[in-house]
Formats: structure tokens, sequence, C-alpha cells
């Protein structure tokens, strides 16, 4: 990152300036980042109160430990709204993950819990969401338990002396900082949950796809990092029936990078390759949640597999997607760094239909080689010019 | 994007110092600029002939509405190869490129679309459409060139900015035109993650009175003075 050198005795001066300044208060501690932020909702979609816990989804922590993250509540109006600032071992967690951190929000009015599932990255100095609105709209509809009201009572007492410590040093901060292991900074109080995985399994999914027309070679590549964002799901009885709870990013690393390439004139279909999947659920004292859980976990490395056609968007740049770019004889164009398509039924496990999307870090590319047999080619985006779009077709 | 002042009173104190001691003045902070917005990076490759100038096409501005009228000044070719140099630079509405955008081109001007249709970039008063930056390149001798970005100098509100694509080219020329031409690697430290960057220029500009911000996500990440002519010149995205 560019640096430009300080000029020092200017600082200095500077430094005496303001001081000089006095109409400016003493500076603040700055409150942590917001991780997450939203509307709480009863079954009746009317906005309630409620308290809302954050916990880490790490696939690669050896401990199954699920630390909280953040806690805070929501009034009356349903507004609630998390701050976290990463610590070095979140950093850590992140870093594996191409900087992304997968999360579980568990919201808990007084008689019903809902959950989402998100994904942030961390940029140096905010949370970026990866995808969806950063409003979280949730919905606390699964009745609790006698059980999970007494645990929540307790939680809620923990919760609320750790945000007193927090608050002596640091104002504002509606949550507390995490360590891993299950040693939250939630302190002495601290409620833990064991993530308890119930059963892994693999299946193809959709990474992209690849257009060509005449004269021309399209290569997707991926890796060697992941780089997807895959729905989770959840059951609130035992797996029976699912329901979509938001897209958690997979970027792990692997050893291999893998790449399709299509000479094939004419050619157009979605684009897979294997993730592994885990079912699981959170176990443990003070855990307060039997809600199970499927998350994708991990890109298995391995290649990349045609799926289903696509040719019917090709042959109409110009008149149906107008944004269309030219380019000559013997050239190769490339592009990363920009999401692609949000493709539903982009994978099936456990008889829900997952969406997903490629693209959010520099680990999904897309790459033209256009030949000399015709003077110029065209490609195509559909909802911008191809070097932003999420989909780029091919063909006049 | 709006102009938007940033800094609060205590602290527009300290810019006045900075102008006190610096002996220049660096008069505004902005969220980034008007053209300030995130880019992916992207990268062409193609084979081209010294002495026949060739086509780059692939920057495109796209102005705020809200910021007003803005005025070109000028394009650059960052961590240039000596050798390879802008000959003409010229803008295209989009709303007049029926049929698709030139990204690259062997030639120039590249097939139906005449020189008259396009209008030098300097002095070009950008409103609310989007223009496409139309560049004519050239060569002289055979040889590899290559160039890691392209910047735009403009004017906008009484004050000079300078936005920076993370678009790389490479060009192999030959006088047999060579049919082959090694791709860049869309992982080279020239292209990898580039976010555009914004230089926000005083008005009179010098090497004491450069603010240099970086913008990520359309946000400043740092604001710092420059003491010498290092910060003029953006770096490689790494």
């Amino acid at each position: 990152m560019h640096r430009c050198p300080r000029a020092l005795p200017n600082l200095l001066v500077l430094s005496i300036l303001a001081g000089l300044a006095t109409t400016t208060p003493t500076a603040a501690v700055a409150p942590p980042a917001v991780i997450a932020e939203g509307l709480l909702r009863d079954a009746g979609g009317r906005p309630t109160s409620g308290t809302l816990l954050l916990n880490l989804i790490d696939p690669d922590a050896t401990s199954p430990a699920a630390p909280l993250l953040a806690m805070g509540t929501a009034g009356a109006n349903g507004r609630f709204r998390l701050r976290l600032d990463p610590s070095p071992q979140l950093s850590a967690v992140a870093a594996r993950q191409a900087g992304f951190l997968n999360m579980r929000l568990l919201a808990v009015s007084a008689d019903a819990k809902g959950v989402a599932m998100l994904s942030r990255r961390w940029d140096g100095k905010r949370w970026a969401p990866n995808a969806g609105p950063p409003q979280i709209d949730l919905t606390a509809s699964a009745a609790l338990t006698a059980v999970q009201r007494g645990e929540l009572d307790r939680l809620r007492a923990a919760g609320t002396a750790a945000e007193q410590r927090a608050a002596r040093g640091r104002p504002s901060v509606e949550v507390t900082g995490a360590t891993l292991a299950g040693a939250s900074a939630i302190g002495s109080d601290n409620p833990y949950c064991l993530r308890v995985n119930d059963r892994f399994l693999t299946a193809y999914t959709v990474i992209g796809e690849l257009h060509t027309w005449r004269d021309m070679t399209a290569t997707f590549g991926y890796g060697t990092s992941a780089d997807s964002d895959i729905s989770a799901g959840f059951s609130f009885d035992g797996g029976k029936t699912w329901s979509l709870g938001g897209q958690l990013h997979v970027g792990n690393a692997t050893s291999t990078r893998s790449t399709k390439t299509v000479s094939a004139n004419y050619y157009g279909r979605t684009i897979r390759s294997q993730f592994e999947y885990v079912k699981y659920h959170y176990a443990g004292w003070f855990c307060y949640d039997d809600t199970v859980y499927q998350s994708p976990w991990r890109w298995t490395g391995g290649g990349i597999i045609e799926g289903t056609s696509q040719a019917q968007f090709d042959g109409k740049c110009g008149r149906t997607y107008p944004k269309v770019y030219l380019y000559g004889r013997n050239t190769t164009w490339s592009r990363t760094d920009n999401d692609f398509w949000n493709w539903s039924a982009a994978a099936s496990v456990l008889g829900l239909s997952l969406k997903a999307q490629s693209g959010a870090s520099s680990s999904a590319d897309l790459t033209y080689t256009f030949g000399s047999a015709t003077s110029y080619h065209r490609i195509c985006g559909s909802d911008d010019y191809p070097a932003r779009a999420t989909r780029v077709f091919a063909g006049p | 994007m709006k102009l938007r002042i940033t800094l609060p009173a205590g602290v527009a104190v300290v810019a006045i110092g900075v102008a006190m001691v610096a002996d220049a003045f660096v008069d505004v902070r902005t969220s980034g600029g008007p053209l300030a917005e995130e880019v992916p990076p992207n990268a062409v490759t193609f084979s081209v002939r010294p002495g026949v100038s060739f086509t780059y096409g692939g920057v495109q501005l796209h102005p705020d509405a809200a910021a007003g009228s803005l005025t070109l000044e000028q394009a650059q070719l960052e961590g240039a190869t000596d050798g390879l140099r802008i000959v003409n630079a010229f803008v295209l509405p989009v709303a007049q490129t029926d049929g698709g955008l030139w990204f690259s081109y062997e030639r120039f001007p590249p097939p139906r679309l005449p020189r008259a249709s396009l209008r030098p970039l300097e002095g070009f008063t950008l409103g609310a459409g989007a223009v496409q930056v139309l560049l004519e390149l050239g060569v002289h001798q055979a040889g590899t060139y290559e160039f890691s970005a392209v910047s735009v100098a403009y004017r906008a509100g009484g004050l000079r900015y300078r936005a920076t694509y993370p678009f790389a080219l490479r060009v192999c020329a030959s006088s047999g035109m060579t049919r082959t031409c090694p791709p860049l690697e869309l992982s080279s430290s020239a292209l990898a993650r580039g976010l555009p960057e914004v230089v926000v220029v005083g008005r009179r500009p010098g090497p004491r009175s450069i603010a240099v911000e970086r913008a990520r996500h359309g946000r400043p990440e740092q604001e710092e003075q420059c003491p010498d002519e290092r910060c003029q010149r953006p770096p490689a995205h790494v």
C-alpha cells in the first residue's frame, strides 16, 4: 500500500496547532465497527424486542467451540445493531477464508427465536457486506421451550454484566470482543456453545458459466482459494423442513487452481465444482439453541465440470444485451475481482435448493482469447459492460 | 459522488497549519472525487505493428450527475514501458456507440468508427452521460510493451483530481505481426485487487502540497501530507 513519507516537523507544528484548536472536545474512543444491524420481528411481522447472539462459524477450527462474538438487544421497535472489532485471533480466522468471517445470528424474543447466517469481510476499517442487504430482517417465529427461556435469562444476565464491564472501558460498546476456544471476553460468565457436526456431504455447486461464439476461447479460473458465497440453511424441526438463512463465504485455500477452458464454438453452460457441506447443531451448557443447521464448509479443490445449458443467452449481443465490447484479432482479455451471477438452484443439499455466487474476492476470473479467423469479436454483459457484468455472453 | 467535507472545525485549523508550514495549501478533502468508483481489474493483450497506432478503449467514465459537470484534462498510462505512448486521447459518449465499445484493436481508429465521431479528451466537459476514453497508442520499435493502469486527470468544482483505473495492457509489436503475445497474469502485482485511486490536488499543486487519498470503497483511507514528488505518481497496485 502506498504510504507517503511523513513530514515530521510539519506534524509537530500541526500537533501544536491542533492543541490550540480547543473548540473540539477531547476525542472519544471510536466504537467498534457495526457488523450486523437490522430489524427483529415476531411471527406476525411486528417489530419485537429481543436478544441477539452472534457466533462464529469457523470451518478450520480445531476446537468445536463456537465462540460468541457479539451480543446485543433489540428494543421495542425491533431495531438492533451489533458491533465488533476483530481481535488478532479473529483476523487470523478471517485470513484463512480470504478475509471473510462466517457467523450465525440467533435472535430470541420473549417467546420465540429466529436465525440468520451472514458473512462479512473486514477491510481494515469496517465490515463489508459480501452478499445480500446489509440490513438483516429477522423473524423470531420458532417457539421457545421453558428450559430455553431459563437459559436465556441466565445468558442475558451474563451479557449485561459483560456489557457493564465493557462500558467502563469503552463507551457505547454494545458487544464484547471475542477470543477463540470459548474464552470469550464476556468473561467468567462466558456462555459458549460447542458445534457438533452431524454429517458431512459433498455436492457439485455452480461456480460460474462460460459462453463462446465463433473464433474464441473462454476460460474460467477458480482458486487457489475458493471464492463463493453459498446459501446456508436451518431447520427448527430437527431437519425435516429447511429454510434458507443467508449466504456464507467459502474462501478456503487449496493447493490447486482449477480452470475450465472451452474452445468449441457456440458453447453456453454453467460450470460446477465440488464443495463440502456440513449438517450440525449446537450443544453445551448455555448453548441455548436446538436448531439444526447446514452450511457450505469448504471447496474440495477438485476439477470443474459442465452444468446446464445457457446457450439461449448467446448470439444476442447488441439487441437483447446492448452493453457490448468489441475486440480485434489475436487478443486475450481477462477480468477478476468482480461478482458473477448469483445462481439459484446452484446445488441441492439435504433437499434444500441453494444459491451460489462467485467472484467476491480475486480468486475467480474470466478470460477470453479471440482468434484471427474473424476481424473482430463481440462479448456482452447481462447488466453492464463485460468488465463489470455479473454474466458475460458471446456472439453477435 | 457528492463532495463531502469530512474535517471537523478543529482539524480544519490543522489544515490551515499545513498550508502555513508547507508553504502551500490544500483546500479540500473529499470522499473520493466525482469519478471515484470501485472498479475491478482487467487486462488485455494483443499484437500490433511498430509505427502503426492501435486502439485501447477499456476506460469508461461514469460521472455522478449530482456532482455537476467536470472537465477532462489528460489521460496517462501508469507503469508504462518506455516507448509506449499515447498518440491521441479521445472520448466517445457511450450513448453514441451503437453496436458496442471497442475495447482494443490493432489499428486506430477501429472499423466503423470514423475519427470525426471522436472528440479530444483534453478540455472535454463531461455532463450526465457516461463516456468511453478511447486512446490511440503507438510504439516505434518491435518489442513487448505494457502499462498497469490508466489515469485520467480532470477538474471539477474548481479542484483537480486524477482517477486511476487498474486496467492493464500488454502488446507485442513486430513487423511480422506475431500471432502470439503472452497474456498478462491477472494475479500479477500490477493487478491484484486494484481499486481506483483518486489523487486530490489543490489549486496550486506543487511538490509539497499534494494531498493523497487512497479511495477504497469510495472512502478515504488516509490523508497525509506528501513532502516530495513521490506522491504524485500512483503506486503499482499491490
